[in-house]
């Protein structure tokens, strides 16, 4: 379905533009008291090709941004969690900053686990004007072995995320779609990779698409 | 691994109210690997659906678990590691068990919980392996089998949320109470 969604896309939209390349992840998660977490992330930007799809394709490899955040999280229930966060970006010689508030739901099923997650962020800073975010993400995640996901077992995970931004007046959507293969090496050690792909100004004259080649690292500690 | 364990006995024992904790871990197996007591028993049974077997790794023991759909039932037979019949489990509506009862299991989990919700309801049966297996999907004697029920309940205490695992008597007595440790989410919250 995903490819068949990409190839519709890059057909119809030669004068599109696309990015490509590595988006490498690392997430630390602190469990506390009562059900208090912290999340500390850092994600970064590698690009390998960028352009526009008529054109022939330029490859080069450059560092593109990086990204660091802190999100206090506090479970409201068994399975479901609200969160205020902070994210700083660093773009070149800019930097960028980021609040965020979210709210999770994971159900469990027999034999897959299902998450819903409503994020809204604002992002100020830098040369670019404030942009405000609501966004929502469906998660898969379906153990490969079994009905529960063992220690170096595989898994298999689905995001699918639609964002809307607001930025100088002008309403856009993002279209996400992240299918991706884990591997649960601990209880609270696991490593993802798969393609993350975005459909950035959906509707537009001219959109965007990346194509990002993700490694996440997820590793959780404490009470 | 062992220190895992250990960590979660160490820190089960420290609270009385959970003393005890449920870590499971659940493979699926073909019926080679099964003990072949186990398949023998099931054998002589007429389940229409395919039987999926689960090899069941917990704190204390190793155990053997038929899936199955019976007459539009779904049941859940466990054996331990020598393929001795351990108990058969049904899932069951919460409208099924008898309006006393349910009163009583309530009570049971206000004193427990200040906020609960009931995940799964399943009727249990433990007693002799021919009795039981013969009687499916109905209940068996009552002179000739211990029927309980078992329930998992996602709840609220001092702790925080967490899924229990419990069993109570047929008149609805709170006989066993396991906090049951469940994989991390956070891959599907950041």
């Amino acid at each position: 379905m995903l490819i068949v969604f990409c190839l519709a896309s890059v057909t119809v939209i030669g004068q599109n533009s696309y990015r490509s390349g590595l988006l490498p992840t690392i997430n630390l998660n602190q469990k506390l008291k009562q059900g208090w977490r912290i999340n500390y992330q850092w994600q970064s930007r590698w690009i390998l090709a960028e352009g526009l799809f008529s054109e022939p394709a330029e490859t080069r490899w450059a560092y593109g941004l990086s990204d660091l955040s802190l999100v206090v999280s506090k479970k409201v229930q068994g399975n479901t969690g609200l969160a205020i966060g902070f994210l700083t970006r660093f773009v070149g010689d800019l930097q960028r900053f980021r609040l965020l508030q979210q709210y999770t739901s994971v159900e469990r099923f027999p034999a897959f686990r299902l998450g819903h997650r409503i994020r809204a962020d604002q992002t100020w800073g830098g040369e670019d004007a404030t942009t405000l975010r609501l966004r929502y993400r469906l998660s898969l995640d379906v153990p490969l072995n079994g009905n529960t996901t063992n220690p170096n077992e595989l898994y298999f995970k689905l995001n699918h995320e639609y964002l809307t931004a607001l930025e100088s007046k002008d309403l856009s959507m993002e279209i996400r779609m992240v299918p991706m293969l884990g591997l649960l090496l601990t209880d609270n050690n696991k490593l993802e990779t798969g393609l993350d792909y975005r459909f950035d100004k959906v509707g537009a004259p001219k959109s965007r698409h990346s194509f990002w080649w993700a490694v996440n690292w997820y590793y959780s500690f404490g009470k | 691994m062992k220190v895992f364990f250990i960590l979660i006995l160490l820190f089960s024992s420290s609270i009385p109210l959970f003393s005890q904790v449920k870590y499971e871990k659940e493979h699926r197996v073909s019926a080679e690997k099964v003990p072949e007591a186990a398949t023998n028993a099931l054998e002589s049974r007429p389940f229409y659906s395919k039987v999926k077997w689960y090899r069941e790794e917990s704190l204390v023991a190793t155990t053997y678990e038929a899936k199955v759909r019976f007459q539009g039932k779904k049941l859940s037979i466990e054996f331990d590691s020598i393929g001795q019949l351990e108990d058969v489990e049904i899932i069951i509506k919460w409208s099924a068990i008898e309006d006393i009862v349910r009163t009583k299991i309530d009570q049971e989990l206000k004193g427990v919980f200040s906020k609960y919700r009931l995940v799964k309801i399943q009727r249990q049966w433990t007693g002799n392996t021919e009795i039981l297996l013969k009687s499916l999907p109905d209940d068996p004697p009552p002179d000739k089998a211990t029927k309980r029920y078992e329930i998992i309940v996602k709840g609220k205490s001092e702790i925080g949320w967490h899924w229990h695992e419990m069993t109570f008597s047929l008149t609805g007595e709170l006989l066993s109470n396991k906090r049951i440790i469940l994989r991390n989410t956070d891959n599907l919250e950041y």
